[in-house]
């Protein structure tokens, strides 16, 4: 952004919509820092300045017009950052999970992945074995891995929503108090 | 189409991501007690959250600020070369033909356009000489010599 004077009517567009969050709002950022920054051991207060900062200089393009919640867009883009942070692809657009057959890793980038794999690897083998004998949160663990919607699994897992919210309290606590904050910025 | 390569990020990333969309399916009041019962700081980091967002806000401030300082330096500056200008030259049309047509040390892919135009307006000649200073191929000296 150029222009400082768009640029500062789109700092003022941020800053209302800050000054706006509620407490929920604010909860839900926490939430969602301290949890996706936890899955490479990132620092979350440094994934959440940099995804504010990203959007305030509109590197990340928060429509302020349309329906987007400014916490769901603050949330996407920790986790598109999250992906670069896993990845070492500095400035790479791609939200998670998506593809990209036109960069070539370099060999570093390739290290880190195999690194934060490793810890993935970690993570999820520690939930399964700790949740063994909880049929509902293995279920969900097992639909997460497979990339299955909420419903999907509450179908397989033969969970009412009431049985599905109770089990996913479960495993996010456990995970947040035996996961926690990283403490690595990269 | 081959299929995407299963890994552990994936999965991970796929279970924080069913954790948090839960959160956000959470009235205040309950998140507010999860959030207790997670963290024992929980004020202390709704807080620093705020903190984080506003402290973000101001620094781009100052960023927008100083490049506004910055074209307003500029600015004045190419003011006062086109004051300059005219003092010396009566106008810019004059200063054209004989200082930037005709100079050897401006690349003529910049005045081209002009080399070849019929007419041209003063303020067309106004930005091009702009155009020359924030480039750095016309600075002072060149008015005064």
């Amino acid at each position: 952004m150029k222009d400082p004077r768009k640029a500062l009517s789109h700092v003022n567009a941020v800053e209302k919509a800050i000054d706006e969050l509620s407490l929920k709002d604010l909860l839900d950022l926490d939430f969602a820092a301290t949890n996706i920054a936890g899955d490479t051991g990132v620092d979350p207060d440094w994934l959440l300045k940099e995804a504010t900062k990203r959007t305030l200089d509109g590197r990340r393009k928060w429509p302020t017009e349309n329906e987007i919640s400014f916490v769901l867009f603050l949330q996407g883009t920790m986790k598109s950052i999250k992906h670069e942070a896993y990845t070492k692809q500095i400035d790479a657009v791609a939200c998670f999970q998506e593809e990209q057959p036109s960069h070539s890793p370099s060999p570093e980038s390739e290290l880190v992945k195999a690194e934060n794999e490793k810890r993935a690897k970690k993570i999820v083998e520690e939930l399964f074995d700790h949740f063994e004998n909880d049929e509902q949160v293995t279920a969900i663990l097992l639909g997460k891995a497979d990339g299955i919607t909420p419903a999907e699994i509450r179908r397989q897992g033969e969970m009412n929503k009431s049985q599905y919210d109770t089990a996913i309290k479960r495993l996010y606590r456990y995970k947040n108090q035996h996961f926690p904050r990283g403490g690595k910025n990269d | 189409m081959t299929k995407k390569k299963f890994t552990y990020l994936d999965a991970l990333g796929n279970i924080t991501d069913g954790c948090i969309a839960h959160c956000n399916s959470l009235n205040t009041e309950e998140l507010q007690k999860e959030h207790a019962a997670i963290y024992e700081n929980s004020t202390d980091r709704i807080k620093n959250v705020k903190s984080i967002l506003k402290n973000c806000v101001l620094e781009r401030k100052k960023e927008i600020l100083n490049s506004i300082d910055s074209n307003i330096n500029s600015t004045k500056k190419s003011d006062n070369i086109l004051t300059s200008i005219r003092d010396k030259y009566g106008d810019l049309r004059s200063f054209l033909n004989d200082k930037i047509l005709n100079n050897a040390d401006i690349p003529g892919e910049l005045t081209f356009e002009f080399r070849n135009k019929q007419s041209t307006s003063e303020e067309e000649i106004e930005f091009l000489i702009e155009d020359l200073i924030e480039m750095g191929a016309l600075n002072e000296e060149d008015i005064e010599n």
